[in-house]
């Protein structure tokens, strides 16, 4: 596997990994040494692709087997305990896209604009009225519609971007 | 026989990138249709529910770490003439906020002080102020003052520079309104005609638009409509009174004189006694007098305070 190659993946899949294992073992401190730990794998041995048929279960399937080792090590009753939950997922590929998909997503939020972001995510994320936006930061409800429609607006074009 | 065998590897090699390739493309390709899916069906609002639980890892940190190679976000060339445009653009950005900012920022400093007048005074935003007597105003040029006893302010707008007023009770924050300040000693009284504007007192803050008014009463905040007809009188040295009840009467006196009046505690029925009247250029002392005729009423004056201790309709 060339370099580009790895980076590429690396890229796509570092983040919605880390994030994957933060939410479903409650590792949200040790999430990114266990997704590194995989990718370091990766990197030194250089596996054959070619006998790989699905990179995106590969890689959660690689990450998900770590941290089930990592509670095994870490030896703490509890953790112990809690390891012996979970089992290994079927490839569930509607997950893996599902972080993906939110990963794509949640970037193109946070490139808006940071007045346009921040009035997007009270409204649409916290649940805030408009009334109560308004009040807060002294501008127009009318104003913050147009916020609205204009972050919809950017969201969905910068998304279309990723054409393959 | 060697050349065939390095073909072979050629090949293999080849086809190892080759397959990486196509790889990708169908993640890219299953990625598109997932997203123009959830872009369709109108998905995006349920999805972004979880974006406060949504990390974003330092990438490049790791990258680093694991490769002990430079990370470098997307490696694309460019057009020189790119190169050139966007320098030049960077340029001009420059040269315009410099001008546009340092013009902005130059500060015009000015005390205005008014003794026994009213003073009307054009700040160099074009925001109107008038200074009540033995006021002081400071201007920092920016709009930004510190006001000490009473201004009405009719505050240009300009969404992006917040009109700021520090007073020593409390800072109060407006983008473009018409309002009245009043402070006394440890007192404080904003009354809006119109707008919004925000007041900030130490961890509090109340938002009050136009027809609204705020006090400090034992330190706290107390906001309410505007009931009196006389709340921006002081400006024009007018008052007028149609029904007015006469302890609503002294309080509207009290506030446009900018003296306390205070009516003892043991006077009943004030209430009952109804004032229609108006005045224009008149003194406290004058006002006073007629009311002594009408409503046979007692007053005492201390230094700077008068004292109702009767009242008789």
């Amino acid at each position: 596997m060339n370099k580009n190659t790895f980076k590429q993946i690396f890229n796509q899949y570092y983040n919605p990994l880390c994030n994957y294992i933060a939410h479903h073992f409650k590792l949200n401190e040790e999430a990114e040494d266990i997704v590194s730990d995989v990718f370091t794998h990766i990197w030194d041995t250089n596996p054959d692709f070619d006998k790989v048929d699905n990179i995106k279960s590969y890689l959660f399937t690689s990450v998900y087997r770590k941290a089930l080792e990592f509670i095994r090590h870490a030896k703490d009753k509890k953790t112990t305990e809690l390891s012996e939950k979970f089992v290994i997922p079927d490839d569930n590929e509607q997950d893996f896209n599902e972080y993906l998909l939110k990963d794509k997503l949640y970037q193109s939020i946070r490139q808006l604009p940071t007045k346009c972001q921040l009035i997007f995510v009270k409204a649409k994320i916290n649940g805030m009225s408009h009334k109560a936006i308004s009040e807060e930061l002294g501008i127009s409800i009318k104003t913050i519609e147009n916020h609205i429609t204009k972050a919809y607006a950017m969201i969905r074009t910068d998304l279309l971007k990723i054409k393959p | 026989m060697l050349s065939k065998i390095k073909n072979i590897i050629f090949k293999h090699k080849n086809n190892d990138v080759m397959m990486e390739k196509s790889q990708l493309n169908l993640w890219n390709e299953e990625q598109y249709e997932n997203l123009k899916n959830l872009l369709q069906s109108n998905e995006i609002d349920s999805k972004i529910q979880d974006f406060n639980n949504y990390n974003f890892y330092n990438k490049s940190k790791a990258y680093e770490k694991i490769t002990g190679e430079k990370y470098e976000a997307g490696t694309r060339t460019i057009n020189p003439f790119y190169k050139y445009a966007a320098a030049a653009s960077i340029i001009f950005i420059l040269t315009w906020s410099f001008i546009h900012f340092t013009k902005d920022i130059i500060p015009t400093h000015q005390t205005f002080v008014s003794n026994n007048v009213v003073k009307q005074i054009t700040l160099n935003d074009n925001s109107l102020v008038t200074l009540d007597k033995n006021s002081k105003l400071d201007y920092s040029g920016n709009r930004e003052v510190v006001l000490e006893g009473r201004a009405f302010f009719n505050v240009t707008k300009d969404s992006k520079h917040p009109f700021t007023i520090q007073t020593a009770k409390g800072k109060i924050t407006v983008l473009g309104t018409r309002f009245t300040v009043w402070t006394t000693g440890d007192n404080i009284e904003v009354a809006v005609e119109e707008g919004k504007v925000k007041y900030e007192l130490d961890e509090r803050s109340v938002i009050l638009e136009g027809n609204q008014w705020m006090k400090l009463v034992n330190n706290d905040i107390v906001s309410s409509k505007i009931t009196s007809s006389n709340t921006f009188s002081w400006q024009q040295n007018a008052l007028t009174f149609r029904d007015t009840p006469i302890d609503v009467v002294f309080n509207d006196l009290s506030r446009h004189f900018g003296l306390p009046i205070t009516l003892s505690a043991n006077i009943k029925n004030k209430s009952k006694c109804l004032l229609t009247s108006s005045y224009k250029n008149e003194s406290l002392e004058q006002v006073l007098a007629e009311l002594k005729t009408l409503f046979n009423i007692n007053i005492i004056k201390k230094d700077k305070e008068y004292v109702i201790t009767a009242i008789n309709c």
